[in-house]
């Protein structure tokens, strides 16, 4: 049975991590993580809480420095280039109170127009007006939302070839939420961007996404285009005769599984005609092969299903 | 045109904004030579990647429901033909209920007798007119 | 894979530029002026008031000597700016836990060198502070001589002049190296202080006198820390005596050289958070 895929295949990269590790006192934040983004894509890193994701964006900014393993971002390392690689890159921290809080919000756009030469001040105009930004408030003063608008706004207004969102959607109200994914589909068609968004709001942004990487406990599981996931994953609805031992040789892509008496309903990794050959050797009748949305294959992906003991799978 | 698309649906967006497009074809909401709104303008309406509308107007012109006027955008295919495009439309929504049906533990034939039954007692004319209605 | 791989597999678009390091350091010297704005208003506010208050004093007769203007060793014209000098970097680092500072360090510009040009820009706006004040001092003296009588002489040596300068400078740079170098700079300033005291009363009470004196003499010895930091050239060490230049020059480098090279090391500690 096929593993879950962690390798992308070959291609152009804007981001590739290799074997990042880093350890914040007795917590692993990364784990030998290999991180690759294409040229063009919108990737999304998903995982619970404390998975690790800040950290992998912080990284390729290099304001967190891995304990080992490189990591590269338009082919530049991150340490040794991180000034060029920085003036091609408009994040978003996760944190809200990030700039100056003791400067306005249209004194801290200039400010950081100066630092971007690529800076488009008329795009920075249209997007103030659109996320209505109150220019003349101390950024230290502003809501959550408020100030992740600002962050948007400088991330986006000098049209940098990538994008580090972290939690973009976080503390926005649904009015707002809704503005963002419409100023980033505006944004895209305009300018060729490669985007990285760490979320645990699948939902939210996955309209927009087409990579998909999945961290948990500082590993990253699996990592592939999201047609490849979808064309993988399947929820298995069988009808299961008295005393069924399950099928062994699915033990390890099993993901998810529910029991109701006579059926039990499975989430397996692997090509949908060999795994349903495989339940119906075992006595198991297949009623339905179902596509999985994206929010259950990544609920599926970050479960504890993926288990290395062969422990009976009914 | 108002087309909507549901990131919940198995379905990928594209398949579902060809969907969308083909149905509104044959139900004639689109008319022949009738102009697609742009590749931005919708990605930014439906909040999805361009990317994803881009693949979706070229599986349109793949299947010959469209045609690329160069510098002016993507239009409905004057030979839209229906003949082809209800039958396409006929197969997928007995697709999706002969899976529903199995689903249920009935068999196809079990579903076809259940259609003509429905069909013969008015059921399904109530559901035609209604249909018909909201259409309008 | 391998990292020639990956180096490979990795395209490189036409990148936009780094900004110009004169752009970034104008821009500092712009937005660490926003930054110290209400220590810059209170500032003028006590010159305002000082002023006043000598204009005051000397009109109703209750001034003392007047008639020459005069920078004596840690007087009037050193204490006050070194004891500003000493706040100021907190000002212009806000708030300077390293979360908060993860703002500076996203720029496109090498992590350190930012560093080191946003502590320049406050130390430009301080040495501006300290020329304004001199000349305040100057201008009141030649006021109120100009109102009360007397002679207006300045019977101080060119280099002098200086003192207010550079010992404002070590005292903003010995105050950075903490605020820039850690997470909790209160921490180090206080331990610093409190390690010093608790030193000098272990030594005394283990009768380590020859020890005792030495570490006594790292802050007021005759190119101790005093004199680095707060101006007190005399030579001798109490009370107004001449003033001694290589004494001066002594203490500046001495101590001007550690604040430099602690200032570069701290901006050199990479965050780790």
């Amino acid at each position: 049975m096929s593993a879950l895929p962690s390798r992308l295949q070959a291609g152009d990269l804007t981001v590739a991590t290799q074997d990042l590790t880093k350890r914040f006192g007795d917590q692993t934040a990364l784990s030998d993580v290999s991180l690759q983004v294409p040229t063009g894509a919108v990737y999304l890193l998903v995982g619970p809480n404390g998975a690790g994701k800040s950290t992998a964006l912080k990284t390729l900014l290099d304001l967190v420095r891995a304990d080992s393993g490189r990591a590269e971002v338009f082919g530049l390392d991150t340490r040794s280039d991180g000034a060029r690689v920085r003036a091609n890159v408009g994040y978003v921290p996760e944190r809200p109170d990030w700039g100056y809080g003791w400067m306005r919000v249209g004194r801290l756009l200039e400010h950081h127009a100066r630092y971007f030469p690529a800076w488009d001040t008329a795009y920075a105009t249209k997007l103030a007006r659109i996320f209505d930004l109150k220019l003349n408030r101390k950024m230290g003063v502003l809501s959550k939302g408020q100030a992740r608008r600002v962050h948007l706004t400088m991330a986006l207004a000098h049209r940098p070839p990538l994008l580090l969102l972290d939690e973009p959607t976080d503390g926005l109200d649904p009015l707002m939420r809704d503005e963002t994914l419409g100023v980033l589909a505006d944004h895209l068609s305009e300018t060729p961007t490669t985007v990285l968004i760490s979320t645990h709001h699948v939902e939210e942004v996955e309209r927009l996404a087409d990579h998909i990487g999945v961290l948990r406990e500082g590993t990253l599981r699996a990592q592939m285009t999201i047609d490849a996931l979808r064309a993988g994953l399947r929820r298995y609805r069988i009808e299961v005769p008295e005393g069924w031992q399950g099928v062994a040789s699915l033990n390890g892509t099993v993901l998810r599984r529910a029991t109701g008496g006579r059926e039990v309903q499975w989430i397996v990794w692997g090509d949908e005609r060999d795994v349903a050959r495989r339940i119906t050797d075992a006595n198991g009748i297949v009623r339905e092969a179902a596509p999985v949305s994206l929010i259950d294959a990544t609920l599926a992906l970050l479960g504890t299903g993926q288990t290395a003991t062969a422990a009976t799978n009914s | 045109m108002l087309i909507s698309v549901d990131p919940g649906d198995p379905r990928p967006i594209y398949v579902q904004i060809v969907d969308e497009v083909r149905r509104a074809m044959v139900v004639g909401t689109l008319a022949p030579d009738a102009p697609l709104p742009s590749v931005r303008q919708l990605a930014v309406d439906l909040r999805v990647n361009p990317n994803t509308v881009s693949q979706a107007y070229r599986e349109l012109e793949r299947e010959g429901l469209a045609y690329v006027r160069r510098g002016q955008g993507t239009f409905v295919a004057a030979t839209s033909v229906n003949g082809t495009e209800r039958r396409a439309l006929a197969a997928a929504v007995a697709a999706r209920a002969l899976r529903d049906a199995y689903r249920n533990g009935l068999s196809a034939r079990e579903l076809i007798d259940a259609i003509e039954a429905a069909e013969s007692t008015g059921t399904a004319a109530t559901l035609r007119d209604g249909a018909e209605e909201t259409e309008q | 894979m391998t990292a020639s791989t990956v180096a490979a597999a990795v395209s490189t678009p036409a990148l936009h530029p780094v900004p110009e390091r004169n752009a970034v350091v104008k821009e500092q010297i712009a937005a660490v002026s926003i930054a110290i704005r209400k220590e810059q208003w209170f500032f003028l506010g006590t010159l305002v008031a000082f002023v006043i208050l000598a204009l005051y004093s000397a009109l109703s007769g209750h001034s003392g000597q007047h008639g020459h203007a005069n920078l004596e060793y840690g007087t009037a014209a050193t204490i006050p700016v070194s004891l500003v000098a000493l706040l100021i970097p907190f000002g212009v680092w806000r708030a300077g836990d390293r979360e908060r500072r993860a703002y500076d360090w996203v720029m496109p510009i090498d992590q350190s060198t930012h560093t080191i040009i946003r502590m320049l820009a406050g130390w430009l706006w301080l040495m501006a502070g300290v020329a304004l004040y001199l000349i305040f001092l100057m201008a009141t003296e030649a006021v109120v001589v100009l109102l009360v009588g007397g002679s207006l002489g300045i019977d101080v040596p060119a280099w002098q002049w200086l003192v207010p300068f550079t010992a404002a400078s070590i005292a903003y740079l010995l105050t950075s190296i903490p605020i820039i170098g850690s997470e909790h700079p209160w921490r180090w300033i206080g331990g610093i202080i409190i390690g010093y005291a608790i030193a000098l009363l272990v030594l005394d009470i283990v009768k380590l006198h020859d020890l005792n004196r030495a570490l006594q003499k790292v802050v007021g010895g005759y190119y101790g820390l005093n004199a680095g930091i707060f101006g007190d050239v005399s030579v001798r060490p109490y009370g107004l005596s001449e003033a001694d230049p290589s004494r001066w020059l002594g203490a500046t480098a001495l101590w001007g050289a550690l604040a430099i090279v602690g200032v570069w090391l701290a901006a050199r500690r990479h965050s780790t958070s």
